[in-house]
């Protein structure tokens, strides 16, 4: 093969799909509300469940945990360079062993859009429509979410940017209009069932920062790279924050046991809502905005899911894939028969896939400190990046030139 | 996009439920059955009839009328009512729940679960007891002041709450608390009917009687109305919720002091140097401390109360002035307080009834869930011993200035 069939081949291999660039303080926010938004889900009960009092000192260590995940992400997205993230797993760990990594990841995600969309359907039809048919609830979020998808990563980014301070504002008045029943004595005892629980807790428990992938995932498409340790640990931190406050919220004002037999509790506590006489039984606008939280988090796991499938297929859009993806997670969120049943499922999907997630990332960089795959990516991005500057490359047809006529395809 | 699918579907345009096609149930009123497990008492609100101001009439109220149904539970209550209405009968709207003094002395945690449970009803709906059925009292007291009866009781424990502190101010959810932790029981507002003309020289007024119910509708007075007869006390024993004792207004306020709870309200003491004579000591703040320590099987709490009052009166306008008779009659007032103090608590501990909260305090003294649990505090809360450190700052106790001389 000459040269230049090598560069087209490497071009091929090596180039992914192009979204557009997402500033640091959009990447943040996108990050805080795929980790964070599970508080409106299940979460509170369900942890709360297993380790009384002490469930946000589960999440505190389990955050703890998560940051050294995304510290072995975050080493393994500078040893691998701008280049795309399955290409960088595929550099690490081998074409095979890195496809089928890859795929697990987004296994990962398709589960928790669907399971996530259920038990926030679900939460929506106990608490607020009773009479409302659910998977019409599952179609309207899933066809929001992935038209937010449809249009692009940035458009998905500004969304994040424009709903949050809406959610957090809503947080913020649940916990203040609800005041009169706050009793942070209700905390007591502030260990739960015990250190050696919230510790063993924790270790099954961190799978719900698995979404802290994602900071690998989107690395080629940070408009400066430099700045993606400082925001994705700052999204960490936040989504951390707040999923503690919430808990606290839950658990100070619905004291344990009493929490754990609410599916969705902030929805409970939103129902206690008392700002004045007239100013009462508001329970619907909060959820509503919450709508929007659960619709930023499912467009932000399948524009994820989008990302890695046309990576891993090499194409250079991924807009023929959206309608089956949408399908695929729509079949998904309507099979579990209950909410109960989805959120078992979905606390499975992060305490397996999602501790893998977060794991994968410290054993990624790991092999690539082992294996010397630092000089390689940077090799190969010195190559990618000539190849780009010529003027025979088009980023919308790298496939193409990687098989002209009469060529071998490597 | 996601806001008009979300419109559709939130507005209510799906499954609507039409405002005019309701029953709105402002009071429920719950009993023992006699069929059937319950009775279930509704005052169903009739909002064209609030807007003539119509504020008096049979059947309580002119702007509601009541509907009596026994059933197996509150839902299936609601539905009997359905079933007599011309609309739905909802309880979206309710604003107190009052049990009757037997369904109380039995278990009233019959009627909680549905609050937890289904939509219509809230959970900072007010809870209180009524002495005998709460049927018959829902049916017999008259709204004077109010055009809703329910606005009339919500106002009436609110104020007997904020004002004088002789009432709990205790909604669905904290029985719903006391249910699941077992850190602290509830007690809710205790009512009775009376006339509104109180008794005159130790004889009961007769309103009941033709006469007096004349003479009463010719003054346009109302012939019974609610009266605030202090708390009633419930423990939870085993799955049950029962109602156990009752505390008067003054103990009732005492409890209310102990809880935290208290803001403002009044206490008479015996004037020093003459036990003939009276004053009235008006709370404008009280702070209370709550230390407690665990000795082995021993209890011990320490109740730090620190309160300022004015004296607003007296029954004598011949009085000492010194501040000798002024530290006199601080002292008077702390020995009265303490002494009210330690015999409701007393009573509680007697009723084996946390309704203090005591036990939100003590688990701060445990580090996990089993040891809590294994303490047992419900069995340790009769023994545990209370003291006080009770401090009053009397202001304004009538004698910084001098009673005017008639020239």
């Amino acid at each position: 093969m000459n040269p230049s069939g090598e560069r087209k081949a490497l071009a091929s291999q090596f180039d992914v799909i192009k979204l557009g660039h997402l500033d640091s303080d959009q990447f943040t926010v996108i990050l805080g509300f795929l980790i964070a938004t599970k508080v409106f889900l299940t979460l509170p009960s369900y942890i709360t469940k297993r380790i009384g009092t002490g469930a946000w000192l589960t999440i505190a260590f389990s955050g703890v945990l998560a940051a050294v995940g995304l510290w072995g992400w975050v080493g393994w997205c500078k040893a691998t360079g701008n280049l795309g993230f399955v290409p960088s797993v595929r550099l690490t760990l081998g074409r095979v062993m890195g496809d089928l990594t890859v795929l697990a990841v987004t296994v990962y995600f398709v589960l928790v859009t669907s399971f996530s969309v259920r038990v926030f359907a679900g939460g929506a039809v106990i608490g607020l429509l009773p009479e409302f048919p659910i998977e019409i609830l599952i179609v309207i979020v899933v066809i929001s979410s992935i038209y937010a998808a449809w249009l692009g990563l940035e458009t998905v980014a500004r969304a994040a940017i424009f709903f949050y301070p809406l959610i957090v504002l809503t947080i913020v008045i649940v916990g203040l209009g609800s005041y009169r029943i706050f009793d942070i004595r209700h905390l007591h005892p502030v260990l739960g069932m015990g250190f050696p629980s919230i510790l063993r807790e924790a270790a099954v428990q961190f799978g719900i920062y698995g979404g802290i992938a994602m900071a690998a995932i989107f690395k080629s498409y940070l408009r400066n790279p430099d700045q993606l340790p400082k925001a994705a640990f700052t999204g960490l931190s936040v989504a951390t924050l707040f999923m503690m406050a919430s808990v606290i919220l839950v658990s100070a004002i619905l004291p344990y046991p009493e929490n754990t037999r609410h599916v969705i509790a902030l929805g409970v506590i939103a129902r206690t809502v008392y700002l004045g006489r007239f100013l009462q039984k508001i329970e619907a606008l909060f959820t509503f905005t919450w709508f929007f939280a659960s619709a930023v988090h499912a467009s932000t796991c399948y524009m994820v899911t989008l990302v890695l499938l046309c990576q891993l297929m090499n194409t250079r859009t991924y807009r023929p894939l959206v309608p089956g993806v949408g399908l695929l997670t729509f079949g998904i969120a309507a099979l579990p028969t209950s909410i109960h049943a989805a959120g078992r499922l979905l606390s499975a999907v992060y305490t397996y896939l999602g501790s893998f997630s977060v794991v994968l990332g410290p054993v990624l960089y790991l092999v690539a400190k082992v294996r010397g795959t630092e000089k390689a990516a940077a090799r190969i991005s010195q190559t990618l990046g000539a190849l780009i500057q010529s003027p025979e490359y088009s980023e919308d047809t790298p496939g193409q030139l990687s098989r002209p006529q009469g060529e071998e395809q490597p | 996009m996601l806001a008009a699918f979300l419109g559709a579907g939130i507005c209510g345009c799906y499954g609507r439920h039409e405002l005019e096609q309701l029953s709105l149930v402002t009071i429920l009123g719950v009993d023992k059955g006699t069929h059937r497990k319950l009775l279930a008492t509704a005052a169903i609100a009739l909002p064209r009839k609030m807007r003539s101001g119509d504020t008096m009439g049979s059947g309580g109220t002119s702007t509601s009328f009541i509907v009596s149904v026994e059933c197996d539970s509150l839902l299936d209550g609601l539905g009997r009512m359905t079933t007599m209405t011309s609309r739905r009968v909802t309880t979206a709207h309710t604003q107190v729940v009052i049990l009757g003094e037997d369904l109380a002395k039995e278990d009233a945690g019959v009627i909680l679960d549905v609050f937890s449970r289904n939509l219509e009803f809230r959970r900072n709906t007010l809870v209180a007891v009524c002495q005998g059925s709460a049927s018959e009292f829902i049916r017999n007291f008259s709204v004077p002041e109010e055009t809703e009866p329910s606005d009339y009781l919500v106002k009436l424990i609110d104020s007997c709450h904020q004002e004088l502190g002789i009432c709990p101010f205790t909604s669905v959810y904290d029985f719903l608390v006391a249910y699941g932790t077992g850190q602290i029981e509830p007690w809710t507002p205790y009512l009775s009917l009376t006339s509104p003309i109180e008794s005159i020289g130790g004889q009961p007024e007769e309103a009941d009687s033709g006469e007096g119910q004349q003479e009463s509708k010719a003054g346009d007075t109302p012939d019974k109305i609610i009266k605030l007869a202090g708390s009633a006390v419930f423990k939870k024993r085993g799955p049950k919720m029962q109602m156990v004792g009752t505390l008067d207004p003054i103990e009732t306020m005492a409890a209310n002091i102990l809880s935290g709870n208290f803001s403002r309200g009044f206490l008479s003491i015996v004037m020093p140097r003459a036990p003939q004579r009276m004053a009235a000591l008006v709370f404008q703040h009280c702070s209370v401390t709550r230390k407690t320590s665990i000795d082995g099987d021993r209890l011990n709490v320490t109740f730090k109360v620190r309160l300022t009052a004015s004296m607003e009166e007296t029954t004598a306008r011949e009085i000492e002035l010194s501040l000798g008779y002024h530290s006199e009659i601080v002292e008077q007032a702390e020995r009265t307080l303490e002494s009210l103090l330690s015999s409701v608590f007393t009573k509680l501990t007697a009723m084996e009834s946390d309704i203090l909260g005591l036990g939100m305090t003590i688990h701060g003294h445990f580090r996990t869930w089993p040891q809590w649990k294994e303490f047992d505090w419900p069995s340790k809360f009769r023994h545990t011993v209370a003291t006080y450190d009770v401090k009053m700052f009397v202001f304004t106790s009538g004698y910084a200035d001098s009673p005017p001389t008639p020239e």
